[in-house]
């Protein structure tokens, strides 16, 4: 329950900063329109899931990248302020601190996100709502991971280096990581899939989407089950609080070695 | 709250014997730590709000090792901390950083943080400012929301770095007040640079100097260090040699130094000593570290 508390005093602060939800507000209808344009039937009855997934990829995809530059200051600020002392003299550990304000923080930017897809669910539903839950799967299949992931990466990058290297650092590394696909081969399951993040492997497997990028021309497997899919997901969110975790810890050991 | 120190010693990359086999047993109360800067006082906060780990030695509060995580969270709970540098998140009110800083501290219940946050703004003197948001703060009312979120969780050990900087004097006075009330029934550990806040305010002192214990006791023992040994020189008169020099009071007169000195000094006469007197003459003493 606390962390849930924790998260609301930085979503709270992460409100006032108006910029922040304007511009995702911004690139969320950026990507909405990506997505009408390539998928016509997307907000329509005669729209599918397919569609609904492919509209998740894209808002994960094109908002990420402002989320890459948002969150270089994370993990440091806290120090930056003088409140990290404060906050690691209380009983609450670090990780857990910096995963209550990345979701905290993160939560204001992806609502936008949030509310294209139920809205999109909707309108493909005029007798059910059997649509509207799809979309909800797809904002928390691929949109909020995604979200994190790129959140997670930038305050790792952020507890590195100098907050102005770190935003294009970040950014930059989210782009190469995107159009590249793979961060490195790793087995999964019985088809031997290769971790993507454009997602294609998750909506492949639970929503039965074509990929964004062929594999199959840069040497990937064919087709992704729901198992593979399910495991990527899971090493999705186990690489970002990883990268929470050393993001929190770097943070706290430069405090300490400066002072 | 019994707060043993054992061997303590603490390393840094940069900074090695930052403490060097510091051994204190602090009893409750108001406890003043003083040193020069650089004398380990803000490496041994640290350690003993369980915020940096000691390289050597052990910390033991009421018996309990603070090595041990479970009893670090636990010292954790009934601790209040007010670091030197602290700028409150700048976006939130006084009322919700206080509320934020309860539920750190573990107070699950609502009702209670916001009695404790209101009842804290109006004995910081902020409760016009309740709602205003920090961002918009001087310096002094930043400290005092700063001294505020130190008292929240009616914490039973509470440890302050310079609480009263950037304070005007009225707010010092009352800071003063205020501490001097918590000392009663809780350990308060006050590292300062202002002499006079700890001889007003506590019974205990500790004098660090290049990471070592120089002197433990009675504040009234650290004053007994330059008693016979203070004398105030007549005006215009230079300062003797090999005297140390406390201050210079200028008047009517001229210039009159205070200074510390084995033997009265030629035109010089003898004057009490104050903590400031007795600190200088034991930093002279112990100057080859």
């Amino acid at each position: 329950m606390s962390f849930l508390r924790l998260a609301r005093v930085h979503t709270r602060m992460a409100r006032r900063q108006s910029a922040l939800w304007a511009v995702s507000i911004l690139l969320t209808l950026i990507a909405v329109g990506i997505a009408l344009i390539a998928m016509p039937d997307l907000a329509k009855p005669t729209g599918s899931q397919v569609d609904l997934a492919f509209l998740g990829q894209t808002l994960g995809l094109v908002p990420a990248i402002a989320y890459a530059a948002a969150f270089t200051d994370l993990a440091s600020a806290p120090a930056r302020l003088g409140i990290m002392e404060i906050e690691d003299s209380t009983p609450v550990s670090p990780v857990k601190l910096l995963a209550a304000r990345v979701t905290g923080m993160l939560w204001v930017m992806i609502w936008p996100s949030a509310v294209a897809l139920v809205v999109c669910g909707f309108m493909q539903s005029p007798n059910g709502f059997l649509s509207v839950l799809t979309a909800l799967a797809v904002f928390a299949a691929t949109v909020a991971p995604l979200a994190f992931l790129a959140a997670a990466l930038s305050a790792f990058i952020g507890s590195l280096l100098p907050q102005a290297l770190a935003r294009i650092t970040a950014a930059a590394a989210w782009c190469v990581v995107v159009c590249f696909t793979t961060f490195a081969p790793m087995p999964v399951g019985a088809s031997r899939s290769k971790m993507g993040v454009v997602t294609d492997a998750i909506c492949q497997g639970f929503f039965g989407c074509q990929p964004v990028i062929d594999l199959d021309a840069m040497g990937g497997s064919a087709a992704y089950t729901a198992f593979d899919a399910s495991l990527l997901l899971v090493l999705r969110i186990a690489l970002t609080l990883a990268l929470v975790a050393v993001a929190a810890l770097i943070s706290r050991k430069r405090n300490f070695q400066r002072k | 709250m019994f707060i043993s120190v054992s061997h303590l010693g603490k390393d840094f990359a940069k900074k090695p014997r930052a403490l060097d086999d510091l051994t204190i047993d602090l009893p409750s109360g108001m406890i003043g730590l003083v040193g020069p800067n650089g004398a380990g006082k803000t490496t041994l906060m640290r350690i003993l709000c369980g915020i940096v780990r000691p390289s050597r030695g052990n910390v033991l509060v009421d018996g309990c090792d603070i090595a041990e995580a479970r009893n670090r969270r636990a010292l954790k709970k009934s601790l209040g901390y007010l670091p030197q540098d602290i700028e409150p998140y700048p976006s939130l009110t006084p009322l919700e950083f206080l509320d934020y800083v309860g539920v750190l501290k573990g107070m699950d219940d609502k009702r209670e943080r916001k009695r404790q946050a209101d009842e804290l703004i109006e004995r910081v003197g902020l409760a016009d400012v309740r709602t205003r948001r920090i961002g918009g703060f001087s310096g002094g009312m930043r400290r005092r929301v700063g001294i505020a979120q130190a008292l929240m969780g009616d914490p039973q050990l509470l440890v302050v770095d310079e609480p009263t900087a950037g304070l005007d004097p009225e707010e010092r006075m009352r800071f003063r007040t205020l501490l001097a009330t918590l000392g009663r029934d809780r350990t308060v550990i006050l590292s300062t640079h202002i002499l006079d806040d700890v001889a007003q305010t506590c019974p205990y002192v500790c004098v660090l100097r290049k990471g070592r214990l120089r002197f433990d006791g009675a504040t009234g023992n650290l004053v007994d260090e330059a008693h016979g040994r203070t004398w105030l020189t007549g005006p215009r008169m230079v300062p003797p040699e090999g005297a140390i020099v406390v201050n210079a009071v200028g008047d009517a007169y001229g210039t009159r130094y205070r200074v510390i000195a084995d033997r009265c000094p030629e035109g010089a006469e003898p004057v009490a000593p104050t903590l400031e007197d007795g600190y200088m003459a034991l930093a002279a003493g112990s100057a080859d570290g």
